[in-house]
């Protein structure tokens, strides 16, 4: 799909990855939409890139997220891509240990952690998607998973929401392809985002470097760069494609 | 043209075209689901060399009689 003059909209799109890929795709000429809970971020994002449409909208909550679709379809004409890249990171094991004695998983954050990083993109595409479908236009929804999706101890909830996501991509990817909308994935490994420095020390984030054989943690840019690659390759369909430097390997 | 949708509709559905007639309909065809209809839809839009269906037509094409209807109106002759 040819990315000039696309109207796309990106979740979570006013920092790290989102932004990156956000700036990205507006150089290279789509009209870009960026919904993002953080008005600061937003505010920022608008003075360094002017064409660039901002919403500011929390996308755990159905109504918000309906009435910025709506008024974001309005306002840029069209929507024909979907990125969901919205989402934090929760560190938390089912059973923790600390010098208070034994910490189980809470439950305020689990229900937290699946409403950001799952039930978003959930109540995103199930707006977006009813769009494409009225319009019967071809479409492309990118998914961004993680790594963690195959299950990493101490993020229960990101984790089994991530994996919900990957499940989404490839079910979405099969019932909306006769409609001509198609859906894949990136799964990031660790990059270098401001979620990440403030979900892990430094000596964590020095520790998974090492055991990256690439030797390093990914630049937003280089996740960026898989997303415009599936958007222009119309053949990815249904592929959650992993981003981690050879971690997983 | 009849003899064409009807092939359409045997290749998507899975049906002899000797089951397909004007009763064949989305409540009496099990397999014809919503996946199915869009299959149908687009094969239809393909091979019968109909412009792009709106979706209010898509919705009311639920049995074999209606899509003759709507696409006699697309100009099809049957």
């Amino acid at each position: 799909m040819e990315i000039r003059g696309r109207r796309i909209i990106v979740t979570g799109g006013a920092k790290g990855i989102g932004r990156a890929l956000a700036g990205r795709l507006s150089g290279l000429g789509a009209v870009v939409g960026v919904y993002d809970i953080d008005r600061a971020s937003l505010d920022s994002l608008s003075e360094e890139f002017e064409n660039i449409h901002c919403y500011e909208c929390d996308l755990t909550d159905e109504k918000q997220v309906s009435e910025t679709v709506d008024r974001s379809y309005r306002e840029m004409g069209g929507i024909e891509i979907l990125v969901n890249n919205a989402g934090a990171i929760l560190n938390s094991p089912l059973v923790g240990f600390s010098s208070d004695g034994i910490r189980m998983h809470d439950v305020a954050g689990w229900e937290r952690s699946i409403a950001v990083n799952l039930s978003s993109v959930f109540y995103t595409t199930v707006n977006v998607v009813g769009k494409m479908v009225s319009d019967r236009a071809r479409g492309l929804i990118v998914n961004v998973s993680s790594i963690c999706a195959s299950g990493n101890a101490g993020q229960c909830a990101y984790s089994a929401a991530k994996a919900g996501v990957n499940a989404l991509t490839v079910t979405w990817a099969k019932e909306l392809s006769p409609f001509g909308i198609r859906v894949a994935g990136v799964a990031p490994g660790f990059t270098e985002t401001g979620s990440m420095a403030s979900s892990m020390t430094e000596e964590k984030i020095e520790e998974w470097s090492e055991l990256t054989p690439s030797g390093r943690m990914a630049a937003p840019e280089e996740i960026a760069d898989g997303i415009v690659f599936i958007i222009g390759n119309d053949f990815i369909n249904g592929r959650i494609i992993e981003i981690d430097g050879g971690l997983r390997i | 043209m009849e003899q064409k949708l009807k092939q359409i509709f045997s290749d998507i559905l899975k049906l002899s075209i000797d089951e397909i007639d004007d009763e064949t309909s989305m409540k009496t065809v099990k397999k014809w689901d919503s996946l199915k209809h869009m299959k149908l839809i687009t094969a239809i839009e393909e091979e019968m060399g109909v412009p792009r269906l709106g979706m209010n037509e898509i919705v009311k094409m639920t049995d074999f009689k209606i899509v003759k209807e709507i696409l006699s109106e697309k100009g099809v002759v049957f």
